[in-house]
């Protein structure tokens, strides 16, 4: 186990610096002079010879990208071209209202979309099965602002239990919170469905049954610990989720998250910011997939003693 | 009052393309300290039997459709599924064919079978381990503490063919079915495992019904003989008497399948051709494509089970009162 | 018992279509997916018959007026009419959706293809680079796509199509390899086949299937993405009516006109339910292992 930990851990190196160079190379990769992408209008001559010395852009790119890259790790981002604070300060200053909504959010997810799995898998083609996956399947489609749009509509106009936006306050979590989890919970309920009926046609279940387990017993402590092994590969795959997956509810919801950042920067061209932000969202997916790698050794102990 | 009698079992399996009948109309009895052989080729029917026994066939789309199966005179069919979870695992317990897909791959094998015995036995996690243990060590598992902590995918087959085997004798079952347990295990381990049988049945007094195709095992461990042939049983009766007197054609052949020591490699018989599959059992006797001594009737009409004089009950029409006036 | 014989016997192709259509035909949500899919691409094409106004007839004396007989859905800020305006938002989801989807198909079945084929190097960049993707919420993707190419309806198809390549290459990769390997592949390479020809004359036929139930599901998420990507101001440019576009515009007036934005997202619900619908089914009657898909 602790074989397997350290050799996911150090596989997080070479992953981090192989986005670093995917995320420097996005300001070259857009048409046009990095130059003039990181001029605001009406920037001076001074301020141009300044950007040309800060970014190094006058040495060749393999140099700008170790001095980046040193820069970065020394916590320099660089600064917003159109707010002109520091990038790590706007950054530390968004994650919060990111890192709370997207943890309630996958949590919630989970929680719901399990056991809306559970609920269809046990009671396989029944009515139960069919209400459970026709709201899963709506949960995946519905695009997430407009749910957000109708949530505000119904919870905050209408019937007036929940605050329309803000961010300070545990209640104004709770519509966006949702908003984001329903589509999660969809995808998890129908993996989980799909995963519990493939655990419960193999033969080992029938060792159970012959062992003299009870069904709710079968069901719970074999078949849905079994299952949530793929659960959980999805859930790792989609931990991005947590700090970027929630745009269009953070904008809905007025939450001065990361993608609010993300999204403003990109309307301006704020280069250093959006580079930052991408970084700070690579940073959150090789940092979730790591804990989901943990998590899925946990729950499979094929896993832990796989040696490559 | 025996153990358990199997009377006119038939059994039915909804598949995608229809409703199949693995075994129809099989009858046989044990009784306590016996040891029952149930041989056949694959596709017989013998796993369908031990299913059919220990309840499983409602969680395999299957259902008993005619007969009874009844256990120490209660009638397994009529009692309800809380009541059988009382008696599976506990009275009748069942080694299972395939170790490598018997066991959860999510728990230690020592646990797994100590959730089989405390889910019946009033007994503390301490003692349900050393029972454990011990009955691991009576298998001839080594280093059986260690062993106890390991997961299904960290031991090799025959390890795990004996904690499965380890699962069925843990708790004290009156009846045990053992559904081809020694296969993957090599010839010493099989004759240890083969005694072990013998002593826990002389011991505990208990039924053993011992499902393989291999006669080597019905001949040396077991009383009676039952043989089964495309969900048919087609001959039973004492392992002495059958081994002496076949008299059913598939019998007869079996037994010349064995290879016997000294014996030149040539004379060493196949049967000729397969089991059928269940969607394609023949009409008449299920055998008679396979037959070499078959006639028109075996075509057409199934024949009736016959009690022969030495207690051995065939069904084949050459010991019908008709034969010799058949071409 | 003996009826039952003769159906393990392997299907001719020609049949195999016949019993897919019909089990199709009794399987009602398949039916009804294929009824809204059917109902959208009519009313794109035939939007200018069906829309009862103009979609950018403004009139300042008909702001804000809720559903009623006369506009069905209401109008919007400028009193131009929601109906009419969804009816043609529908062209531009439609095309969005389509040519997306099938670029990207043809984009990540090439490349997937020939990763599956050759393996080696191709394979290993294939697979890094839809890993990636995978992890990173498609939104984001876009969005930085977006950023690159430039907004308007012709820069979002390419964004939406470099967004989902990925998972058909990734599908049709693993399809390929595993039917490289059947015996048939050896034989026709042993009568002289060129590489060329068992890929593409042998190989993908049949690893296709897959891949149209995934771009059929697909165009439905193409189609959201479409939408959320106007939402926030990039997808068409006024005064077309896109249904991202036009709830972008309606959040402002959420609490006086909140039909401006329910009804295009209802039109976007029962369109991508539709998709979702026939692609579910498409699994079923084409006899796709569901795991193939994941």
């Amino acid at each position: 186990m602790w074989q397997f930990f350290l050799r996911r851990l150090l596989l997080m190196i070479p992953i981090f610096f192989v986005l670093s160079v995917i995320i420097f190379s996005l300001i070259h990769i857009v048409p046009g002079n990095p130059l003039d992408n990181l001029m605001g209008p009406g920037m001076t001559k001074a301020y141009e010879q300044e950007m040309v010395k800060k970014y190094n852009l006058d040495k060749p790119l393999p140099v700008q990208y170790l001095k980046w890259l040193n820069n970065m790790l020394h916590g320099d981002l660089g600064s917003s071209i159109i707010e002109k604070r520091p990038v790590t300060e706007l950054l530390l200053h968004h994650l919060p209202y990111s890192l709370s909504l997207g943890l309630t959010a996958i949590a919630l997810s989970f929680v719901q979309g399990v056991s809306m799995g559970i609920i269809s898998a046990a009671a396989k083609n029944t009515i139960f099965d069919h209400l459970a996956m026709m709201i899963a399947l709506f949960g995946v489609t519905i695009p997430a602002f407009w749910l957000g749009l109708i949530f505000i509509l119904i919870f905050a106009v209408w019937l007036n239990w929940l605050p329309v936006s803000g961010s300070g306050t545990l209640s104004s979590l709770i519509l966006p919170a949702v908003t984001v989890a329903l589509g999660g919970a969809g995808l998890i309920a129908r993996v989980t469905r799909v995963a519990m009926l493939e655990v419960a046609s193999k033969d080992f279940i029938v060792m159970l049954h012959a062992k003299g387990l009870g069904k709710k017993a079968i069901l719970l402590k074999h078949v849905l610990r079994n299952a949530l092994i793929p659960v959980i590969t999805i859930l790792g795959l989609r931990i991005g989720w947590v700090l970027g997956g929630a745009v269009t509810v953070e904008i809905v919801f007025s939450r001065p998250g990361l993608g609010q950042l993300l999204i403003s920067a990109l309307f301006r061209r704020d280069y250093p910011v959006i580079q930052g932000a991408m970084l700070l969202l690579a940073m959150g997916i090789i940092l979730g997939t790591f804990l989901a790698d943990m998590l899925y050794a946990f729950a499979d102990p094929r896993v832990r003693d796989q040696t490559h | 009052m025996s153990l358990l009698v199997v009377d006119n079992v038939s059994v039915e399996f909804k598949t995608r393309d229809g409703i199949v009948e693995p075994l129809s109309g099989i009858s046989f009895k044990i009784d306590a300290g016996e040891i029952l052989g149930l041989v056949g080729e694959t596709g017989s029917g013998k796993s369908v039997t031990a299913q059919a026994i220990m309840g499983l066939l409602p969680f395999l789309n299957g259902r008993v459709s005619s007969g009874r199966i009844c256990f120490r005179d209660q009638d397994l069919l009529a009692i309800s599924e809380d009541q059988y979870q009382k008696i599976r695992g506990n009275h009748i317990s069942l080694i299972s064919q395939n170790p490598m897909t018997s066991l959860d791959p999510v728990y230690k094998v020592g646990d797994q079978i100590v959730e089989g015995l405390r889910q019946h036995v009033v007994i503390a996690r301490d003692d349900a381990v050393k029972r454990a243990v011990n009955v691991m060590t009576s298998l001839g598992i080594p280093n059986s503490e260690k062993v106890f902590f390991q997961y299904p995918h960290q031991l090799s087959g025959g390890l795990k063919q004996r904690i499965v085997i380890a699962m069925g004798l843990c708790a004290d079952p009156h009846l045990l079915i053992a559904d081809e347990p020694t296969t993957a295990l090599d010839v010493t381990v099989q004759a240890q495992i083969v005694e072990l049988f013998r002593k826990t049945v002389a011991q505990r007094n208990i039924g053993l019904i011992m499902i393989t195709h291999d006669l080597g095992v019905i001949s040396n461990l077991c009383d009676t003989v039952v043989v089964m042939y495309a969900g048919h049983v087609v001959e039973k009766g004492r392992v002495q008497e059958v081994f002496a007197n076949p008299m059913h054609p598939y019998t007869r052949a079996l037994l010349k399948c064995i290879p016997k020591f000294g014996m030149p490699e040539r004379s060493l018989k196949a049967i000729q051709g397969n089991v059928p599959s269940v969607s394609t059992f023949p009409g008449g006797c299920r055998y008679h494509l396979r037959c070499p001594d078959m006639k028109p009737i075996c075509m057409t009409e199934a024949p009736q089970t016959l009690q022969a004089g030495n207690g051995i009950e065939v069904q084949c029409h050459q010991f019908g009162p008709n034969w010799r006036e058949e071409l | 018992m003996e009826n039952t014989t003769n159906q393990n016997q392997i299907i001719p192709p020609a049949n195999r279509w016949i019993r897919r259509l019909k089990k199709l035909k009794n399987n009602r949500a398949g039916v009804l997916g294929l009824i809204i899919i059917a109902g959208l691409i009519i009313t794109a094409l035939f939007a200018d018959y069906i829309a009862p106004y103009s979609y950018k007839a403004q009139d300042l004396s008909l702001m804000n007026i809720p559903p009623s007989m006369d506009h069905i859905m209401g109008t919007d800020e400028f009193g131009r009419d929601v109906f009419s305006r969804i009816i043609l938002g529908s062209r531009i989801s439609v095309y969005v959706g389509v040519v997306s989807v099938g670029l990207s198909v043809l984009i990540g079945s090439l490349l997937g293809a020939l990763a599956g084929y050759y393996e080696g190097w191709l394979d290993r960049v294939l697979s890094t680079v839809t890993d990636l993707t995978w992890s990173l919420p498609e939104i984001l993707v876009a969005l930085l796509l977006v950023a690159v190419v430039g907004a308007g309806v012709e820069c979002v198809i390419i964004a939406i199509a470099l967004t989902y390549w990925a998972q058909y290459a990734r599908l049709i990769r693993g399809q390929i390899l595993m039917l490289k390997n059947e015996i048939y592949v050896e034989a026709t390479r042993s009568l002289g086949a060129t590489d060329f020809t068992i890929l593409f004359k042998h190989l993908f036929p049949n690893a296709i299937a897959p891949v149209i139930v995934a771009a059929t599901i697909g165009i439905g998420q193409a189609i959201v993405l479409e939408a959320t990507l106007g939402f926030l101001g990039m997808g068409a440019q006024p005064p077309l009516p896109s249904w991202g576009a036009m709830m972008s515009n309606g959040t402002a007036y959420l609490f006086i006109s909140p039909w401006v934005i329910i009804f295009p997202g209802l039109a976007m619900m029962i369109t991508v339910f539709g998709f979702n619908l026939f692609g579910d089914v498409l699994v079923d009657i084409m006899d796709i292992r569901e795991d193939t898909l994941k």
